[in-house]
């Protein structure tokens, strides 16, 4: 009974948010000319481009496929460094906002992580980029302010769900807190804190990817210069190979828990 | 110091989220004795184990270990623990980390006697005289070669034995064991009850186990106390013990 007041309000609550945001689905359908893009765009996904489509390039840039080497490198590193950087910060931040904390931790720091997470990171980009300039440490920490804040909340609630009986008994048999913690609680929840840190990877693969947007040399800076200048079959180019990262990095991470959980 | 301890729990009531469990209940256990706690469910047997580990201190009462009481040794952090890890404790679910190997598990009993460093050592990098001295006692309970085993990979009955070698390898004062054959079958309860005595014997140690089954009980300890409703019934040696007393113990309450 309950549960259906519960539903029927959400549906209500949802029909009256489409009133509010008077749409137009008409909108959706392109013009004529629309439907000429649209299908070159999507012909061209059968023809990824191997090279430049226009001999027109700047002259200090890389062959195509160097190019398309040193993005995705560039793209990696900087996810890398990101998600590096957010572990680092993230994880002593998950124990703090944990059940283990005292309240006195536990509070500030759960308000601080919720303050982290609250802007998205591409907002921290336009907010890094307007007071530091095309600046690699900026959009790096632009990416990891929120991704730690995410990182941390996600292992203090994968801390909090782990089963404690081992982490009190040992503190039980004469062991600190912390020897307890490293012994009991923590093995248990790492590899889902392990699992969780490589789905994050992928994330900040994407975002690296499109962070490029604003001017940094990851995937993103080329596809948006390619989509500028209509060059669609550059343009799948760029979305395969973000495509084939992820799915690398998939295999990776799968291989690496076959070995260490399975 | 000796190597076995003395309990006396001196007219401890312990009242669980405004419930009362215990009524002054006083018993003492010499050292090396061993000592079943039986009664039915609810009866408090393990609120009474867990006040003797210092998991729980009494609302009113006392529990001393050779006269030091818990209550008063936790003023320090240090104090309590040192106090605590004079207690190994069995715990019904035994309370091991599954995903760790059988040598990190024992291995983590010995903390109390280490530092923080000294400790992830052992968890990451046992030394080799920590991995014969925890092959040593694995080999006195059989598990010899368990000892790099996953404990997620172990039957019920091996787990058990770990977690009593991880509370041995502490080197305690006195052993408790929580209801420690409720999932195992009978046979094995009672072999696993005799291991838990020779052991225990080998190193002096009082022995003070819960059992629901009060004839197994009577078979394996040379006193039984029994518990109901948080009072002590009666305290006896079991070849004292009659059967109308075990009845009476376990009958269900007149409506």
């Amino acid at each position: 009974m309950r549960q259906g007041l519960v539903l029927l309000a959400m549906l209500l609550v949802g029909m009256l948010a489409f009133l509010a945001l008077d749409l137009h689905w008409g909108g959706l359908l392109p013009t004529s000319g629309g439907w000429e893009i649209l299908g070159e765009f999507m012909s061209a996904a059968w023809q990824p481009a191997l090279d430049y489509e226009t001999p027109n390039v700047p002259r200090d840039w890389l062959p195509f496929t160097d190019q398309l080497l040193d993005a995705a490198w560039r793209t990696i590193v900087f996810a890398a460094a990101a998600l590096g950087l957010s572990l680092l910060i993230g994880s002593p931040l998950g124990l703090m906002a944990s059940s283990l904390a005292p309240t006195w931790l536990r509070v500030p720091s759960r308000v601080l992580i919720a303050l982290m997470r609250s802007v998205h990171e591409l907002l921290w980009a336009v907010v890094f980029l307007a007071a530091v300039g095309l600046n690699t440490a900026g959009a790096v920490l632009a990416l990891t302010i929120p991704y730690a804040g995410t990182l941390a909340k996600i292992f203090s609630e994968m801390l909090d769900e782990a089963p404690q009986s081992p982490y009190r008994a040992l503190h039980l048999a004469g062991g600190t807190r912390m020897q307890a913690f490293f012994a009991g609680l923590l093995p248990r929840a790492a590899p889902d804190m392990a699992a969780y840190a490589f789905y994050r990877f992928e994330c900040a693969l994407r975002s690296a990817a499109v962070l490029g947007f604003f001017g940094y040399p990851t995937i993103g800076y080329y596809l948006r210069l390619s989509f500028e200048n209509l060059h669609f079959h550059e343009v799948w180019t760029w979305l395969y190979l973000l495509v084939i990262l992820v799915i690398l990095l998939e295999a990776w991470s799968s291989a690496l828990r076959r070995r260490f959980v399975a | 110091m000796a190597a076995s301890a003395r309990f006396e729990v001196d007219r401890v009531s312990v009242a669980l989220g405004g419930n009362p469990v215990l009524h002054g209940v006083s018993l003492q256990i010499e050292a090396g004795q061993s000592v079943a706690f039986v009664g039915p469910s609810g009866a408090g047997k393990t609120t009474l184990l867990r006040l003797l580990g210092g998991a729980l201190f009494p609302d009113q009462g006392e529990v001393r270990i050779d006269g030091r009481s818990f209550a008063a040794a936790a003023s320090s952090r240090a104090g309590l623990r040192a106090l605590r890890s004079e207690v190994g404790f069995v715990h019904q679910d035994y309370a091991l980390v599954p995903n760790l190997r059988v040598i990190q598990n024992v291995a983590s009993g010995g903390f109390a006697r280490r530092g923080f460093w000294g400790a992830l050592r052992d968890l990451v990098r046992p030394s080799t005289a920590l991995q014969e001295e925890v092959l040593t006692l694995l080999d006195r309970l059989g598990m010899g070669d368990k000892l790099f085993q996953r404990v997620d990979t172990l039957s019920g009955g091996q787990q058990q034995r770990v977690a009593l070698a991880r509370a041995l390898f502490q080197h305690p004062r006195v052993l408790l064991a929580d209801e420690p054959v409720s999932s195992v079958d009978p046979a094995r309860a009672r072999a696993l009850l005799e291991l838990m005595h020779e052991v225990a014997a080998e190193r002096g140690l009082p022995l003070v186990v819960s059992l629901h089954d009060a004839d197994l009980a009577r078979d394996l300890f040379a006193r039984i106390v029994g518990l109901r409703e948080g009072h002590l019934v009666f305290d006896l040696p079991s070849a004292e013990l009659q059967d109308e007393q075990l009845d009476a113990l376990y009958a269900l309450p007149q409506t």
